[in-house]
């Protein structure tokens, strides 16, 4: 089963996420800040991360970027989760190459979808490119 | 006007009276000593001594009161026929009575006509010293010779021109005192009249005393020379008097034409006026003086003031109306003081040259005022311009800085001397506003006459930035006919930052509101869906997530609401209802709130109550902003330092600290850590999940209970919160803003865990 990387410095969303997809047998796992979200992708290579923007520290915009140079990481699919909402931060979230963009409160259903999707494309793209 | 001298050695009018006084009494000692010695000319007639003394001294008096007025300068004398009395007086009496009989006329005559004492001492003493140097000059010079030989005749001129030297000296040397006229220009002025004077007095004096015993009966006909000699005083005196006038009259209309501020003008014009129609006082009484105009309403043309109307001293006054304008109109009143030596009146040939002088002033009231009204508004105007708070600055049409006002100066940091600068001088922020203002042609003369505020940002030549908010208005052309612009500056660079706080708060605070609320929908909704699929563990975790982060979110709520409520700036609107307590207890049920982190609080106290008025529940809440503070900004395991020092005696307030050894401060936020939505860090990368108001909240709460909430810091080590609260009900009352209202019972928002 896919294995997601879920990084937010809020304990209740992080909660809520891991239920939301443990209940759909995705394998879970946690970050709460950007440095130790690079060190678990680059120790699990995760099939997919849910990140959130503000974090102290280190914004998901950063850990993004980070995630994109690097070139065993760069095809991983990012979901960028966000309360914030504004037209900046949503611009820098594309440009950084984010896979998705999605605002919080979200809906399990849509995310759960998009998940879904997120790593179908991945594994198909992995197919053909096998 | 006489040429008036500044010479400091001028002697004072009492010092030349007493100087006169001496010199005559001297003269008449001197004469009681000489004269019995010198021989008496030949040919004395026979007269009847007692008779003819009583005679002379008759003749004296009445020669005083037949007298000519002369003006001199400002001053009027009076010439009079004493001089012919002496003449005979030397031809017929002794050389003693022909001294003392005159003066004693003199005397009378003077007492009578209640001329002031020191006038007397002046006349009296001068005539004594001048009728002394004739009639010895006389005796000596005749030689015992015949009064009517050849010799005796030229005795008698030689007397006479002393006489007149003397009295004229004197006479220059009292009127250089008085009024400051110079010797010199007073002999220049009078030798003229004193010579013809003196040889008049002689012809009439000498003629009558030699006709007098051939035929009594032709007496009278020697006074027909006498008469001729008094037509010729006084048209001499009256060309004198012409002239003068003339002259005021001259310096009247420099006066009236002049741009002379009112109080100069008045002063000026009624010392002209006065001196040109010889009276004694002049009134000029305008509209604004009240009741003065009830008392003498304007009349049309020259009218004469009863007496009973007559101003405060005055003796006589005639009045004439002014012109003021606008159907307003004052008086101009001439006339003497009650002591004058007769009553001033006007000459009919004079009303006509005053109606003209009474229109002349009336314009140059009107012009007064007007220059008057024209200073008052450009100071009126001058002082809105220096002390308006936005920037004000006239551009010409060539878009040239003309003024450029204090605040303009304050906001760009540039002087009016370096906004008026050569074009090429002109500093960045100058050429910057001047730029803004040029392009929508309204300085030019183009386009629209007033253009909506523009937004600029300004660097000043300190390097300083700030933000402007800049308004033009087109204004009447200038002389020149060159467009003119008004420019004004309103400085936004403060209303610009709580513009960017408040923006930075409305992206703080949805994130905020959003957080809270992902896990609760979140849940709601998976509880929903898939409750049924949880675990009864994984469910009741769910709810008790949904309940904490819901109350997080009602705290968040009433935080804001309280922040509402604190007004910033004015004072505290929150209300708080203050009572005794023990600090201790209230720092406890602080601490008792974070059980969470209980280990890491050291609380030092004292063993005994610490007194302090407070409201406990806005109090606790301080604290417990002050520590969810503390927690949020120092790393986990640090202690946050809890401490209530022992109070002294003398204290007003009780002080709590709390101290954490988080990143501390940077100098210049020390302050700013107590701003509405003010966050240290940026609000990307946010470390804390504050909404920015903690702080803000818990100082505005101390003050509102006449406590108060700074902190200290050492950037990197930490930072201290020190709360001062009172201790009484006394020094709360003393220590809380002026603003803020009475306690009221607390409203129930305070958050309660």
């Amino acid at each position: 089963m896919s294995r997601i990387l879920i990084v937010d410095d809020e304990f209740s969303v992080r909660a809520l996420l891991r239920d939301v997809l443990e209940l759909e047998d995705y394998e879970v796992s946690e970050a709460e800040d950007g440095p130790s979200a690079l060190a678990s992708m680059a120790e699990q290579r995760p099939d997919l991360v849910l990140l959130d923007i503000m974090m102290p520290g280190m914004s998901g915009i950063d850990v993004l970027a980070q995630v994109r140079a690097d070139a065993g990481l760069r095809d991983v699919p990012v979901v960028l989760l966000t309360a914030a909402g504004d037209d900046d931060t949503t611009w820098a979230g594309w440009t950084t190459g984010a896979s998705l963009y999605l605002n919080k409160p979200f809906d399990h259903m849509n995310l759960l979808e998009w998940v879904e999707r997120l790593l179908a494309e991945k594994s198909s793209v992995l197919q053909s490119a096998s | 006007m006489s040429a008036t001298t500044t010479d400091d050695r001028r002697l004072t009018v009492p010092a030349v009276v007493g100087v006169v006084c001496v010199l005559g009494a001297a003269s008449l000692a001197l004469a009681a000593f000489a004269i019995p010695a010198m021989a008496e000319p030949g040919g004395s007639s026979d007269v009847h001594l007692p008779l003819a003394i009583l005679a002379f001294v008759l003749a004296a008096a009445v020669s005083e009161i037949v007298s000519v007025p002369l003006m001199h300068g400002g001053d009027k004398e009076d010439l009079t026929f004493f001089e012919i009395v002496t003449v005979a007086g030397i031809l017929v009496l002794d050389p003693a009575w022909a001294v003392v009989a005159p003066l004693v006329g003199l005397a009378i005559v003077q007492v009578v006509l209640r001329i002031p004492p020191k006038k007397i001492a002046f006349n009296l003493g001068s005539y004594a010293a001048a009728t002394v140097a004739a009639v010895m000059s006389y005796l000596a010079i005749t030689g015992g010779a015949e009064r009517f030989s050849l010799r005796g005749v030229l005795a008698l001129i030689v007397a006479m021109t002393v006489f007149t030297i003397v009295n004229t000296l004197l006479l220059a040397a009292i009127l250089r005192a008085a009024e400051g006229i110079s010797v010199r220009a007073f002999v220049a002025d009078v030798w003229g009249l004193s010579l013809l004077m003196t040889i008049g007095s002689i012809g009439v004096g000498a003629v009558a005393v030699a006709v007098a015993p051939v035929s009594v009966w032709l007496l009278p006909f020697t006074l027909m020379p006498a008469m001729a000699l008094w037509y010729a005083y006084r048209s001499t005196s009256q060309r004198a008097e012409e002239r003068e006038r003339n002259r005021w009259l001259v310096t009247l209309s420099g006066t009236l034409t002049a741009e002379h501020p009112m109080p100069a003008l008045l002063a000026d014009a009624s010392q002209a006026i006065r001196s040109a129609f010889g009276a004694g006082a002049v009134l000029v009484v305008l509209p604004a003086d009240d009741d003065l105009t009830t008392m003498f309403p304007a009349s049309d043309g020259v009218v004469p003031v009863p007496l009973t109307r007559l101003p405060e001293g005055w003796g006589s006054a005639v009045s004439i109306g002014l012109e003021l304008g606008e159907g307003r109109r004052g008086t101009l009143l001439l006339g003497d003081s009650a002591d004058a030596r007769r009553p001033w009146a006007i000459k009919p040939t004079d009303e006509a040259v005053l109606t003209t002088v009474a229109a002349s002033l009336g314009s140059a009231i009107r012009s007064a005022e007007r220059h008057k009204a024209l200073v008052e508004e450009s100071s009126k105007l001058k002082a809105v311009v220096e002390n308006a708070s936005d920037g004000i600055a006239v551009l010409s049409g060539s878009g040239r800085v003309r003024l450029w006002s204090p605040a303009m100066a304050r906001i760009t940091g540039v002087t009016e001397t370096g906004a008026t600068a050569m074009l090429v001088a002109l500093p960045e922020a100058v050429t910057a506003i001047v730029g803004m203002a040029l392009v929508d042609g309204v300085v030019i003369g183009q386009g629209p006459a007033e253009v909506t505020p523009r937004n600029l940002t300004i660097v000043r030549p300190d390097g300083e930035t700030r933000d402007v908010s800049i308004t033009v208005v087109r204004a009447r052309a200038n002389a020149d006919g060159e467009p003119v612009a008004i420019l004004t500056l309103h400085d936004v660079t403060s209303q610009a930052r709580a513009d960017r706080l408040k923006s930075d708060f409305v992206a703080t605070i949805s994130h905020e509101l959003r957080t809270p609320i992902t896990p609760i929908k979140g849940y709601a909704q998976l509880l929903l869906a898939r409750g049924d699929a949880m675990t009864p563990e994984k469910r009741k975790a769910a709810y008790e997530l949904i309940a904490d982060r819901a109350d997080h979110l009602g705290r968040l709520v009433e935080d804001l609401l309280m922040a509402s409520r604190a007004s910033g700036t004015l004072g505290s609107k929150l209300a708080t209802a203050p009572q005794g307590h023990d600090l201790r207890t209230i720092v406890s049920a602080a601490i008792e709130s974070f059980p969470a982190i209980a280990s890491r609080i050291q609380l030092t106290q004292p063993e005994t109550a610490v007194p302090v008025w407070c409201d406990s529940v806005r109090s606790v809440q301080i604290l417990s902003n002050l520590l969810s503070n503390a927690l949020k900004y120092s790393p986990e395991g640090t202690p946050i330092e809890v401490h209530l020092p022992e109070s002294e005696f003398g204290d007003t307030h009780s002080v709590i600290t709390v101290t954490d050894h988080g990143c501390g401060l940077a100098a210049g936020d020390t302050e700013r850590v107590f701003e509405r939505f003010y966050r240290v860090e940026d609000s990307m990368t946010m470390r804390t999940s504050g909404s920015g108001l903690g702080l803000y909240i818990a100082r505005e709460l101390a003050v509102a209970m006449g406590g108060s909430l700074t902190v200290t810091s050492q950037p990197g080590q930490g930072s201290t919160f020190i709360v001062r609260l009172p201790r009484t009900e006394a020094a709360s009352a003393a220590a809380r803003p002026a603003s803020a209202p009475a306690p009221a019972p607390s409203v129930p928002f305070a958050r309660t865990a």
